[in-house]
């Protein structure tokens, strides 16, 4: 797989620029991204399987969504994904398979609370080298 | 990323900036900015402007799209941003042009105290304040909620709290709205949202949530400072939060909800984030129900902090809080929209009113102020940074007449979060505050490098241009000694 995240400034926000060759893989860009905008979030060693699916016709809006997920699992059960074993991102459909672990709090420094995934500048777009999106984040 | 906003700004005075309705398809009305000449070339740094002209476009929008002078690029709504829609004219309501954190707040504390008798015992004040106010990323706080208890304190408000001991009696007409804005429907709070809520209440968070203790510094208008209670070199204590992951949640879910509702009202909009349905619609009355619990959680949340500060500053000076003159001044909400009566055109309309990072300002003689502030006008909290200054204004008749009753909320930050660090490097923010006289406490990693007083504008700035156009005056200056943030 190969995708970057890069984090942007954005006043009291703060954005996530992602890059990848496909659809499907800015699904783990996305997942880095948020992690690294939390803070220095250390995984546990044991896995739990977790799989996931929505639909919606907006591929950015299944990219919000998923986030929106991935952030409400860190901050509710203190659970982050780990592994990506399958994703699709087809719109309407967004599937994935993976596994996550618990945040080790003793290892992990948590720098900022997002409140939410915001709509604000939300775009999914085609390159001519593969696919980005933007996301902004509310601190 | 961003860019700088290069469309019209005409001068209208000396401390207001429009932009006309011809600027772009769709503006129903002109924007208005309230700036000086110095605030309005920061302001063009990035593109609030534009946010003001998309917020024109939202139906039944009334006069203008305003901003205050402490405008800076938000998501949907620029920060300071007030727009008041006519729901008789087709209205909306739009969650964006509260925010996530619906109902974050600011609430002013007094004491007996004075800083000769507090400077001695400040670095266990601040110590004691941090150990007894939960604050920080996820801290969860010292009482945990069940549902049903949760569901009733959303639709009672500070009064919820209050009758477990968390305040007192007085600290309830203190309150902006009696800290609970009535038709709240907790019932179309999700399960979520609930859950995210259910140990947070009575908790600070972090980013730029603060506690602070401060002094008096000055006072501008003395009639006014004396029906607060404040004098000069007296301790005053101001809390800033809001309604935590249940807020978060509650607006999170209605965008989600409302994402086809503009196509189906016909609603062409600039920004998905401004999304909207009419106030009198299914939709826009589900908003409302569960923005209102919502904002009723973050009352009964400051509340809560109210009492935990009032105990620590018992324990540290060996009196009850009664003694210590610990009394709630005043509490304010800034992100908010509530269904408030203007004159417009001649007839009174009761109109939606969205304040994005803007406070309620209401003048002397407003039927909704508690007595004692009946004839000074409302108590208007606006923070600044946590090395200069806040202060304590009250709301102006013009207020009334050009602001639908708002003015700013803070200072503004001028720096963004990554710029604030990269400027903190190598310095030890701590120490500058140190230095200044401030001693702070931080949970996070990078919380005071983040918020470290250059990131902000300087507040004096924005207080002086609402002081100017006749929307408030200014009443105390205060200047921090402790802060605690998460």
């Amino acid at each position: 797989m190969v995708y970057r995240f890069e984090l942007f400034d954005h006043t009291a926000d703060l954005g996530i620029c992602l890059q990848a060759d496909s659809l499907a893989e800015l699904l783990p860009a996305a997942a880095a991204g948020l992690y690294a905008a939390l803070g220095d979030m250390q995984p546990m060693n044991e896995l739990q399987p977790w799989t996931y699916s929505l639909q919606d016709a907006d591929a950015a809006y299944l990219l919000h969504d998923f986030v929106a997920e991935l952030l409400a699992l860190s901050e509710r059960q203190q659970l982050m994904l780990v592994q990506i074993e399958q994703a699709k991102l087809i719109p309407p459909d967004l599937e994935i398979q993976g596994q996550l672990a618990r945040i080790d709090e003793l290892r992990s420094s948590f720098d900022r609370e997002i409140k939410a995934v915001t709509y604000h500048r939300l775009e999914v777009r085609q390159t001519p080298t593969g696919w980005t999106a933007t996301l902004i984040i509310d601190i | 990323m961003s860019g700088n906003y290069s469309g019209p700004l005409e001068r209208v005075d000396a401390v207001r900036w429009r932009i006309p309705k011809s600027y772009r398809d769709g503006m129903r009305v002109d924007g208005l900015i309230y700036a000086d000449d110095v605030l309005i070339e920061a302001i063009k740094n990035d593109q609030a402007p534009e946010q003001v002209a998309n917020v024109a476009c939202l139906p039944g929008i009334v006069k203008y799209s305003l901003a205050m002078p402490d405008i800076h690029w938000g998501y949907g709504f620029c920060i300071g941003g007030v727009a008041a829609t006519d729901p008789e004219e087709g209205g909306v309501i739009s969650p964006g042009g509260v925010g996530y954190d619906i109902n974050c707040g600011v609430r002013l504390l007094r004491s007996n105290l004075t800083q000769q008798e507090v400077q001695p015992r400040l670095e266990s004040l601040v110590n004691k304040l941090f150990a007894t106010v939960p604050c920080g990323v996820g801290k969860g706080g010292v009482v945990k909620f069940r549902k049903p208890e949760l569901l009733k304190l959303m639709e009672m408000g500070s009064r919820y709290v209050v009758e477990r001991d968390f305040g007192w009696a007085s600290d309830i007409e203190a309150t902006e709205a009696n800290g609970c804005i009535e038709n709240a429907r907790a019932d179309y709070v999700s399960d979520t949202a609930i859950e995210r809520g259910s140990d947070q209440c009575g908790t600070l968070g972090s980013g730029n949530h603060f506690l602070e203790v401060q002094v008096v510094d000055q006072i501008d208008h003395p009639a006014a400072a004396k029906a607060m209670g404040l004098e000069l070199g007296q301790v005053t204590i101001m809390i800033h939060s809001g309604s935590r992951g249940l807020g978060y949640q509650v607006c999170d879910d209605a965008l989600r909800q409302l994402r086809d509702t503009p196509k189906k009202y016909g609603i062409d909009l600039p920004d998905r984030q401004l999304v909207c349905a009419p106030v009198h619609s299914h939709e826009g009355q589900r908003y409302l129900g569960a923005m209102r619990a919502a904002a009723n959680f973050a009352w009964s949340n400051r509340q809560i902090m109210t009492q935990l500060t009032r105990q620590a500053f018992a324990d540290v000076f060996g009196q009850p809080a009664e003694r210590l003159g610990m009394h709630l001044i005043y509490d304010v909400a800034h992100n908010i929209a509530k269904m408030e009566s203007y004159e417009v055109e001649g007839r009174q309309k009761m109109l939606c009113v969205h304040r994005k990072g803007a406070t309620r300002a209401y003048p002397a003689g407003h039927p909704e102020l508690p007595d004692r502030y009946k004839n000074i006008g409302q108590p208007v909290l606006v923070p600044g940074d946590m090395g200069r200054f806040s202060y304590v204004l009250v709301g102006q008749p013009d207020a009334m007449v050009h602001t639908f009753g708002s003015c700013c909320h803070g200072a503004g930050r001028r720096m963004s979060r990554s710029a604030a660090i990269r400027a903190a490097r190598g310095r030890s923010i701590h120490r500058e505050l140190l230095d200044r006289g401030v001693y702070a406490r931080a949970r996070g990693r990078q919380g005071l490098d983040e918020e470290q007083p250059d990131a902000y504008k300087n507040v004096i700035e924005v207080v002086n241009v609402l002081h100017q156009a006749g929307i408030s005056q200014r009443v105390a200056r205060l200047r921090p000694i402790g802060v605690i943030k998460g």
